[in-house]
This record gives structure tokens, C-alpha cells and sequence, in this order.
């Protein structure tokens, strides 16, 4: 299913991102160039801002060195609080503290072979500020996820302002994604609602922050 | 803040207070620092916490009162009634700042009274007044500031137990008011709100009317660190940005992530819900529920950081504080709860009775192992919380903490050191943390080491990053720097700007210097976490604490912690070592 949200506040779906969204980048590509292929990352943006990154749940310290295979799941974050935040930053002074589990995976080769489908969880301020860019793009959300974010953020159905287009049919009222297949993987994409009201970018109703 | 005023509650015809200049050998400490000097040397170590020879302390930061950024933390300490050891809690909330102001280093209630008579004690300008107040009795905090503003206003402060504190449960907790006069921070852990019911004392009401801001000694000098110090906190990543958009609970998802998140009582490393409660859906509630500062808030007035916020419930009603990470994971993942508006009604629930939110929810974990109520029904916890505050039969088992009900009921997994709960951190995890939790003198606690930087305090020589040995020495260091910066009275989330920008650093000490005219170097710092944790080592030893006692519960080496699969791996003989220097 393609769906398409004018949101009045985008930001909602901000969490999602942290459930995880289906990417697909070069098999067997390290961190960085995996996530640029994939989901358009920039490594300066990951080398600066990308403080703690998580393969399959592992803290990844040197992203050149790590490659990334089909049915991964990457985590990315910024700075965090707290001596656990500062054990599990990349390179972190504390890595001591967290060896045991410490990812210890082969290195990324320069554009794998064939193409790699992984998930990518974005958390914090990364999803705050590449978000928009993506949803504005369009993710790839697993049906199961997508409908209990919708359900426990929106009970009732879409928010007053809004506006859905499923395929390119207006939703109806009332939680619609009560009837999507779990199982399959749909595509979402979420703007500002007066840009695609007007069909042409205006101002959004809520301000986006770029990356810094 | 030349001045320590005593209290002596079991005077002869009824309590005496008494104001006396600092004594030397107190001098130059502040918050921790002088909770810690105070108790190692005038309680008897082996007195029992609930009886007349315990002491409690209330000391604010060297630098409360001041126009010093990030300085109104209140610290409390006594011999802890949850551990046995000494003990300091510390708490945001406006009390520090005023204290300051007032002039008092330190507030001390000693003795115990003759009978159980509850009283009020008035600070102002010149002015001590204790009064019995039995009206108070059996009031939660809230109602305790409400009957307070009727009669003072809302311009003074409050530190206040609830009925917990008054049935001296070791899971009882001291309230601070906050900017807005409610009671939502807390001197949480080890039992300090029931020493302070044994002391029968209700309330205390600081009134800083008449008082100037603390004058530094250089006002230039320290106009400039502060702004420096500011800047500092300002640019930085965790401070400036992470901390106020979404609070300590941005941690959920990440340690969920990390497969350290304790989850249903210890039993997993992921909570599969963990979204629901997570930092980042929290920040978006709120802001979309709106409300006078909703996301992003100040404890006290003077904070730069803000890490708090305000939770409105679905109708926009006040609900309480934003909760904090370990309290959401406390109630949360821990207990398989994964409604944010239920923890937020448990939050609220633990300030009113004036219960430690960490002990509780792992309390209450601890129960739903036992089969008292199922994991993840957060209608239940909220029933066995408020049976707490009842102080039914059931409830006073629950108060006591988590080491209490799992011997009661038999339950063989109790995340406890020292008879303190375990924060949001599987040890097995984060193997260092286990370190701090086995070792640090407070019992298991996450702030102990919290996160300063080693390279900067260059204390303990280098570590090995890469090295596993090198966690030990780490955690000794980072215990040193977390007394030192504690022994400031700042309130620790500074540390993540101090870590990374040595300026922000020197920016500190250039504060404490130029306020008071010392020449503090980065050494002198490290010496004066050193001696903190050495008094609270003596003090534990002396009330019977023993090597034996630096350990984590059995079950952290033998069950596997999923989904990594690992247990807790570093040698007893390997923990000796953090404190030998
Ligand atoms: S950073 Fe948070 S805990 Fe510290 S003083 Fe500010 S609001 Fe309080």
C-alpha cells in the first residue's frame, strides 16, 4: 500500500522511525557507505552528529570497519546522557565497560556485491533531523509496526487537518489501518498538510529544524 | 553560608534549634561533600538509622544561593535505614537555592522526639521557628504544600515527607518543591525521608524573603566563568540540545537497543513495547497535549540544561513532573507496563506518598515475580503503590523496598546491592556499571559513577579503553570524579560538557574559585572526591560492611541476559581492587 499523510504536525511520526524502517544498500558495504546508498546519510552528518550506532544491537566503534549484511538492523543515535551514554559512543573512553557486548563483526568492503535489505532505527535527534527529509521521501514501514503505532497515536483515526491518500484514494475517517495487511511492508510518506494541500511547498504549520 | 544550624528534636521541653559558625573541619565542603564529613563524623556507625544517634543533613552546593548556573541541588544524608551505610540523596527543586541564601551551610536534625508528635520547622531571615503540627499528619505532599501556601504564599519552599516518610518505610523519599511549588523532586534513595520521619519532622519551609543573591569574591572573575560555563553547557550535544528535547528517558530506546534494558524484574535485556514509553514518544505527547512547559523545563531556577518537563494527562489536566528515565523504566519495561499515562499516574502517586520511584518500581517487580499481580497490569501497580500509601499490611512489606518483599515472598531474583534496588542498567550489559553497583558505597547506584572525565581529572593513571581489566580502574575513577562533582552541590548532568570540553571544565573551577576566593586546581578536585569516598568507606566499614558485601546477587553470573546472551563476567577479586589506592 502507498500511503500518503498531509500532517498539521509531522513530528508525530518521528518515533516510528525509532520502530524501524526496510532499507536496502550494497551487501557487504560498511556503516557509512551502506547508510549513504540506503537512506542517502551523509558521513559527515553520521561522523558528526551519529554518536552511538548499534548493529543487530551490538555498539559499533569504527563504522569504516563493519560491514553490514541482509537482515541487519542498525541503530543510530546522538549524544546521550549518563554514564551508559558515554560507555556506548562510538570509540567511547569507557568502552571497557560495555566489551561484552562490544560488536566484533568483519570489515565493510567498497560497494558489495549484491543488495542487502536491512532495517534502520533512527532515535533522538537524529530521527528529529532526518526525518522530514525521509518521510518526506517515503519509508518503508512493516505493516505490524506501522498499525500499532497508528492505533496507540491516532485511536480515532487521522487528527482534525489532516488528510490521507491510500493509493492514491482519499482514507475516510476512522482508523482505516485497522484493514492493512501485517504482513506486508507498505510505503509512507509524510508532509507538512499545507504542502500538499496547495501541491507546491508553503510554509508548514509545524516548524521542521534542519540538521545543524 | 558560614553557618550550620542543629536541631535537636528530642530536647528537653520540646525542640531546640542552635546556629553555629562552620567548623574548620568542614570548611571549603558543600552538598555531598558535607552530608558525608558531617555524618562520618558525628554519627556512630553501628546506631540503628531510625534512633536518636542518626543525624540527617540537608546541605545545599558550595555555589547555591549564587548566581552560579546549574547550582541549586540539595543534598540529604544520614545513616541509610534501606543499606545500613551512610547515604546521600540528592534533589533539584528551589530548597538549595534559598538555604543558600539564608546563609546555611548545612541544616542538621538531630536527636528523636519524646513522643510522636509531628512538627513544621519555618527558616527565614533571621528567624528558626519549630511548631507541632498535627494537622499534617497522614498528608501527601501535595496536600502538605497546599496547607503550607495557604499560610506562607508560593514564594517560599518545601522540603516535605509524605506518609511513607511518616511510617518510616526504607523506600521513602525527602520532596523538594519545585519553580512551581509542587512537590516533584526528590531526595530518592536509601530510606532519607524515613530518617526525617523519625525525626518527626513534616515539613520544612525555607523563606529566602529579604535575602540577596550569595555574592561571589571576584564579581568580575566570576561573572565570566559563569558565562563561559554556560556557553559550555550550552553548545554541547547532551546538554544543550538531547537533554532538554527529550530528557534523561531519550536513554530507553538506546539501552533497549543495547540489550541492557532490565526488563520484567531482570529477566530480559529487551522490552519488545520499549517505543511506547520511550523518550522521543514522550517529547511528542507532551508537546502535542501542550501546556505551560511541557518537553522542556527547569527543576530550579538557575538551570541552563532543563532535562524536566510537565506531563498533562489526555485532558490537558496537570498530571505531574516529566517522568524521568529510570522511573519510567522503573514502572515500566521493568514491570512490562507500557502505557506512558499509567507510569506518569504511578510518578505522581510515588511524589505524594514520597517514595524513591527506583526502589519501588523494582519493588514492585519484585512482587509481580511472586505472583502478587502480573506483569505488565498497571492497574495493579497502581493498586499496590496506593496500598503503600495506606500503609496496609501488604504495603508496608512493599515500602520496605525490594530486598524486604523478595525475602518475604521468596523470591530468588532481587536486583539489590547493599539492600538497595538496582537502577535502569542490566549489569550484565554494561559489565562496568555492575562494577559501580557492586562496589560504590550508597548501594546499587547509577549516578555513583556517573560520568566525568578521567582524562581531564587524570585521576587513577590511564586505562586501557580497549582492555576489559580496565573497567575497574575506570569505575574507580569515575567514582572519585561523580564524589567530587557531587561534593559541588552542581547538579551532575554538567558532567557530559565537562567530559568533553576541558574549558567547560576550568570554567567550574574558576566558578568555585572565584566565588570564594580559593585556588582550587584540577588535583585538588580529584583529592576531594578521594577523601569523600574514603569517609563513606570508613563509615560503611565501621557499621559492619564487609568485602563480601561488594557483589552482585548470584543470579547476575548464572542467568544468561538476553538477547546478547551474557553474564556478568568480572572477578571478585577484581572488584577488591576499585578501592585500593
Ligand atoms: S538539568 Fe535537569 S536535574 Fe539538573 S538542574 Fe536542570 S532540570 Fe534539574
Amino acid at each position: 500500500m502507498d500511503i500518503e499523510w498531509a500532517a498539521c504536525r509531522p513530528s508525530l511520526f518521528f518515533p516510528l522511525l525509532g520502530e524501524g524502517i526496510r532499507v536496502e544498500g550494497p551487501d557487504g558495504s560498511s556503516v557509512a557507505e551502506f547508510l549513504a546508498q540506503a537512506a542517502g546519510i551523509d558521513p559527515a552528518y553520521l561522523a558528526r552528529r551519529v554518536q552511538t550506532v548499534f548493529l543487530n544491537g551490538h555498539p559499533v566503534d569504527d563504522l569504516a570497519r563493519t560491514a553490514v549484511r541482509g537482515g541487519d538492523a542498525i541503530a543510530l543515535s546522538a549524544a546521550l546522557p549518563g554514564l551508559a551514554g558515554a560507555v556506548l559512543r562510538r570509540g567511547s573512553a569507557y568502552a571497557a565497560m560495555r566489551h561484552s557486548i562490544t560488536w566484533e563483526g568483519t570489515p565493510g568492503e567498497k560497494g558489495g556485491a549484491g543488495t542487502a535489505a536491512a532495517t534502520l532505527k533512527l532515535f533522538n535527534l537524529v530521527a528529529r533531523e532526518l526525518g522530514p527529509g525521509l518521510l518526506a521521501a517515503g519509508v518503508r514501514v512493516p505493516g505490524e509496526a506501522l498499525c500499532g503505532f497508528l492505533e496507540r497515536s491516532f485511536p480515532g483515526g487521522a487528527p482534525a487537518g489532516d488528510a490521507v491518500r491510500l493509493d492514491g484514494r482519499p482514507s475516510g475517517a476512522g482508523p482505516w489501518w485497522r484493514g492493512l495487511p501485517p504482513a506486508e511492508t507498505h510505503r509512507l510518506r509524510v508532509l507538512p498538510a499545507q504542502e500538499t494541500e496547495s501541491g507546491a511547498p508553503g510554509a508548514p504549520r509545524e516548524a521542521v529544524s534542519p540538521p545543524s | 553560608m558560614d553557618k550550620i544550624l542543629r536541631i535537636q528534636m528530642g530536647a528537653e521541653g520540646g525542640p531546640k534549634a542552635k546556629v553555629e559558625p562552620l567548623p574548620a573541619a568542614y570548611a571549603g565542603l558543600g552538598g555531598r561533600g558535607l552530608t558525608s564529613a558531617i555524618v562520618a563524623h558525628e554519627v556512630p556507625p553501628s546506631c540503628h538509622p531510625l534512633g536518636e544517634d542518626n543525624k540527617l543533613v540537608i546541605a545545599p552546593g558550595l555555589l547555591s544561593g549564587s548566581a552560579a548556573a546549574m547550582s541549586g541541588r540539595l543534598s540529604v544524608g544520614c545513616k541509610s535505614p534501606l543499606t545500613g551505610g551512610i547515604k546521600e540523596a540528592n534533589a533539584g527543586g528551589m530548597p538549595a537555592q534559598m538555604l543558600g541564601r539564608l546563609g546555611f551551610a548545612a541544616v542538621v536534625l538531630e536527636g528523636k522526639p519524646r513522643d510522636d508528635t509531628l512538627y513544621r520547622i519555618y527558616l527565614g531571615k533571621d528567624k528558626v521557628e519549630i511548631r507541632p503540627d498535627n494537622r499534617l499528619r497522614g498528608l501527601g505532599n501535595y496536600a502538605v504544600a497546599e496547607t503550607m501556601k495557604a499560610e506562607y504564599g508560593d514564594k517560599v519552599s518545601l522540603i516535605s515527607i509524605g506518609p511513607a516518610g511518616e511510617m518510616k518505610m526504607a523506600a521513602a523519599s525527602v520532596a523538594c518543591t519545585d519553580m512551581e511549588f509542587r512537590p516533584t523532586r526528590h531526595a530518592g534513595r536509601g530510606g532519607v525521608g524515613a530518617v526525617m520521619g523519625s525525626k518527626g519532622v513534616k515539613v520544612i519551609v525555607v523563606d529566602d524573603t529579604g535575602c540577596g543573591v550569595r555574592r561571589p569574591q571576584d564579581p568580575e572573575a566570576f561573572k565570566e566563568a559563569n558565562k563561559k560555563f554556560v556557553e559550555g553547557l550550552r553548545k554541547h550535544a547532551v546538554t544543550g540540545q538531547g537533554l532538554p528535547a527529550y530528557g534523561t528517558n531519550v536513554l530507553t530506546n538506546v539501552i533497549n537497543e543495547a540489550g541492557a534494558y532490565p526488563t520484567k524484574n531482570f529477566m530480559w535485556g529487551r522490552f519488545a513495547n520499549c517505543n511506547k514509553i520511550s523518550g522521543e514518544t514522550q517529547a511528542e505527547t507532551e508537546n502535542a497535549r501542550g501546556g505551560e512547559g511541557s518537553a522542556t523545563h527547569g527543576c530550579h531556577r538557575g538551570c541552563v540544561i532543563r532535562c524536566s518537563g510537565t506531563y498533562y494527562d489526555k485532558d490537558g489536566a496537570y498530571l505531574t513532573k516529566q517522568p524521568e528515565y529510570e522511573t519510567v523504566w522503573a514502572f515500566g519495561g521493568n514491570c512490562a507496563i507500557d502505557d506512558l499515562d499509567a507510569i506518569a499516574t504511578l510518578d505522581r502517586l510515588c511524589d505524594d506518598f514520597g517514595l524513591d520511584t527506583i526502589e519501588t518500581g523494582a519493588t514492585v517487580a519484585v512482587a509481580m515475580e511472586a505472583g502478587v499481580a502480573a506483569f505488565g497490569d498497571a492497574q495493579a501497580a497502581i493498586r499496590l503503590v496506593k496500598e503503600i500509601g495506606a500503609g496496609t499490611p501488604l504495603g508496608r512489606i512493599l515500602g520496605n523496598g525490594a530486598a524486604v518483599t523478595g525475602r518475604v515472598y521468596g523470591v530468588e531474583r532481587v536486583p539489590v546491592v547493599k539492600g538497595q534496588a538496582m537502577p535502569a542498567y542490566d549489569p550484565r550489559g554494561v559489565q562496568g556499571i555492575g562494577v559501580t553497583y557492586a562496589t560504590s558505597t550508597m548501594g546499587a547506584d547509577h549516578t555513583a559513577g556517573y560520568a566525568v572525565a578521567t582524562n581531564i581529572l587524570g585521576v587513577g593513571g590511564n586505562v586501557n579503553p580497549l582492555q576489559p581489566e580496565g573497567q575497574v580502574d575506570l569505575s574507580r575513577n569515575l567514582q572519585i570524579a561523580t564524589a567530587a562533582i557531587d561534593a559541588t552541590g552542581m547538579c551532575l548532568f554538567i558532567a557530559f560538557a565537562i567530559m568533553d570540553q576541558p574549558e567547560t571544565f576550568q570554567a567550574l573551577v574558576n566558578l568555585i574559585n572565584t566565588f570564594h576566593g580559593l585556588k582550587l586546581t584540577a588535583d585538588d578536585v580529584t583529592a576531594l572526591g578521594k577523601k569523600v569516598l574514603s569517609l563513606e568507606r570508613e563509615f560503611n566499614r565501621k557499621a559492619g560492611f564487609t568485602q563480601a558485601m561488594d557483589r552482585l546477587p548470584d543470579f547476575f553470573r548464572k542467568e544468561k541476559l538476553p538477547p546478547h546472551n551474557v553474564v556478568f563476567q568480572v572477578k571478585d577479586e577484581e572488584l577488591d581492587r576499585v578501592f585500593n589506592w
